[in-house]
């Protein structure tokens, strides 16, 4: 069973008057796998926490099933939040494991243990761990915990390659057979852009853009020609220019918005050029970035 | 990601490849070709946009579903696409040269000529 | 290994955290066991090879264990909550199944500390040692190391007080923040120690004692004014955490 997500003008202001969420109106089905995107300090932890029921909005409202889960035990145990990497600790792994599924009533213990071996988690103290292995466990928690709500805080950027693809691969397949909604946050898309069914834009507390991920990459359109040429059609049709690039009388215009195909024909007519752009570079025009963020690997 | 890059939608780059295996002869008419889901797993894409690029070949007549059992190759699928493919050859191969040839003052005549040579030569 | 849930605890998630929060603090309970067990070898050590062995030495070893349950209270709040947090479970329900955790820890605590004394009696017993409790002081609201039930009573008072003192102390912070809920640290240490002095009972409580010249008040009175303590702690404890926020860079799921 799966639980539908809203919220209702969110905002959150922190105790020292940063805004960390501005007005956000987000829907998210349930069952949708969602790539939360942003630059860091865009506002992705906050919103986690707000449904999280961590902190509280301090104006409008969020709703799980239709509901407030402050509080709500019901809710609550429904949704799960896995930070960055699980910090040291005395504990073993295997205790941890152990404690965590005393806690989840939809913990799937035998799943947990197939996932140590994955992973190849050894039993030692969680402070032992390296950094990859601590987020791969943090990893583990969100998939053998089930909850029909899960957000993912970036724990995948400490994890070597074939660690992230194997976590990527498992989301998936679980997914499949225990259909639930799936939230992941990262700045770093290209590697799970295909994963996602819808994407969230953040920027500077704002919800930029909230839509299916084919739709988003339909929209972002580079148009390379005479620079007068580019600058009417872009102008003409309407199109919300990202960037641009120039060099002597040829120009490259970065657009977003819907291409009718009478205006593809006028494009060819101009002599334009029209060619797709990875959603990589769409998401850092459209979060306000000028400088493609490098993974931290 | 394997086979499909971050670019135009997935669905459609989906349906692109399956009608190329079709065209190519790799999946052959009333073959079964992978489930939504095993094709998701493979190319670790999302399932809703999988089945969105597999209805598309199914409105467009290249696959036939079989309740419970899952999607075949229409037996008529290579036709069409063939058909499908010709339409698209003179709008995106002869017109075009036809505009090239005018721009660079080639006489139409001459590249009839051309192909009428290639064709003695044994291209068909 | 743990399985999935029974439908009882997925319906009292409460009953859920109090039985994991009790399963974490067995390996706290083992620990302060081995403390205890070392500390009676050295006192035991050091009377006989050192001194003459004239009154019991378990009840001055006894006494650390509220300090225990004080750093078990702590614990919970600090340590388990945000855990407990991001795994689903309410703040109300993770400060219910720590009341119910730390309750049923002081009575096994209590119990174990009440057959140290017996255990004690036993081997005085074959060694002709005089089991007597020492001390010039009126240090609790039993005078003899053989009256088990109100030392099970006095102990088990003295150490769920201390947890919950615990527990506020920790809670404030939390929800006030280092300045407003340093101010707490006094309403938590009145809270363990006003149980001190209610029981006449720990070093906290005999100290102040002596300095204001003053007796224990009746054992009645005592246990009425421990229990409201322990009472009202836990009540405070249970508002303060009801609106605590808990930082997402502090929702790493395992800290």
């Amino acid at each position: 069973m799966t639980l539908d997500l809203e919220l209702r003008g969110a905002s959150l202001r922190y105790d020292d008057g940063t805004e960390a969420l501005r007005g956000i109106d987000l829907s998210v089905p349930g069952g949708t796998i969602l790539g939360l995107l942003g630059r860091n300090g865009a506002g992705k932890s906050s919103l986690m926490s707000l449904v999280a029921s961590l902190r509280r909005p301090t104006d409008g409202q969020v709703l799980i099933g239709g509901r407030d889960p402050w509080e709500d035990a019901e809710l609550t145990a429904r949704v799960a939040l896995v930070g960055e990497a699980a910090e040291g600790g005395a504990w073993k792994v295997r205790d941890a494991v152990t404690s965590a599924g005393r806690l989840r009533p939809t913990w799937d213990a035998a799943y947990a243990d197939r996932l140590l071996d994955l992973f190849e988690i050894p039993n030692v103290k969680i402070a032992k761990l390296s950094r990859g292995k601590r987020a791969a466990l943090a990893c583990l928690f969100g998939l053998a915990g089930r909850a029909p709500i899960t957000m993912y805080d970036e724990p995948y950027l400490g994890m070597d390659a074939p660690a992230r693809y194997a976590f990527y691969d498992e989301v998936l397949s679980d997914y499949m057979v225990h259909p639930r909604t799936v939230i992941l946050s990262t700045h770093h898309i290209d590697e799970v852009a295909s994963l996602f069914g819808r994407v969230a834009i953040l920027d500077d507390g704002r919800l930029v853009t909230d839509d299916e991920t084919d739709s988003l990459r339909a929209r972002g359109t580079e148009v390379t020609g005479p620079a007068a040429a580019v600058d009417e059609f872009t102008g003409a049709a309407g199109l919300r220019v990202l960037s641009t690039r120039s060099l002597g009388g040829t120009k490259a215009a970065v657009t977003y918005g819907d291409l009718t195909d009478v205006a593809r024909r006028r494009a060819a007519d101009a002599g334009l050029e029209l060619g797709p752009i990875p959603l990589q570079d769409l998401f850092v025009h459209l979060s306000g970035a000028t400088q493609p963020e490098e993974a931290s690997l | 990601m394997a086979a499909f890059d971050g670019r135009s939608p997935i669905y459609r780059q989906i349906a692109e490849q399956i009608a190329a295996d079709i065209l190519s002869g790799a999946l052959e008419p009333d073959a079964q070709v992978m489930s939504t889901n095993q094709f998701a797993a493979h190319f670790r894409i999302n399932p809703a946009t999988v089945a969105k690029g597999f209805q598309q070949l199914v409105d467009d007549g290249l696959l036939y579903k079989k309740r419970g059992i899952g999607m075949f190759v229409s037996p008529d699928a290579p036709e069409r696409l063939r058909a499908r493919h010709r339409e698209r050859f003179m709008a995106e191969v002869v017109d075009p040269m036809i505009a090239e040839a005018h721009l660079i003052g080639i006489d139409l005549d001459d590249v009839v000529t051309r192909i009428d040579q290639r064709r003695q030569d044994g291209h068909r | 290994m743990s399985t999935t849930a029974s439908t009882t605890t997925a319906r009292r998630p409460w009953l859920r955290a109090a039985g994991a929060l009790g399963a974490d603090l067995s390996f706290y309970a083992v620990v302060w066991t081995g403390v205890g067990a070392a500390l009676l070898i050295i006192n035991l050590v050091a009377n006989t090879v050192w001194g003459d062995l004239e009154a019991s030495i378990w009840d001055g070893n006894a006494s650390i264990f509220q300090y225990a349950m004080l750093g078990a209270g702590i614990m919970v709040v600090a340590g388990y909550l945000p855990v407990y947090l991001t795994h689903g479970i309410t703040r109300r329900d993770v400060t219910s199944g720590a009341l119910i955790a730390l309750v049923g820890l002081a009575v096994v605590a209590a119990l174990a500390t009440t057959a140290g004394y017996l255990v004690e009696s036993v081997v005085f017993d074959v060694a002709g040692w005089p089991h007597v409790l020492g001390g010039e002081h009126e240090m609790h609201i039993y005078d003899s190391p053989d009256q088990y039930g109100l030392i099970f009573v006095e102990l088990f008072f003295l150490y769920a007080t201390h947890a919950i003192a615990g527990m506020l102390i920790v809670a404030a912070l939390f929800r006030l923040g280092w300045v407003f809920g340093s101010v707490f640290l006094l309403a938590g240490a009145g809270v363990a120690v006003g149980a001190e002095l209610a029981l006449g009972s720990g070093a906290a409580g005999v100290l102040i004692r002596d300095w204001l010249d003053i007796g224990a008040p009746p054992v009645v009175v005592g246990l009425l004014i421990a229990g409201g303590l322990a009472v009202g702690g836990a009540l405070l404890t249970r508002a303060l955490l009801a609106g605590v926020v808990i930082e997402s860079k502090d929702a790493a799921l395992w800290r």
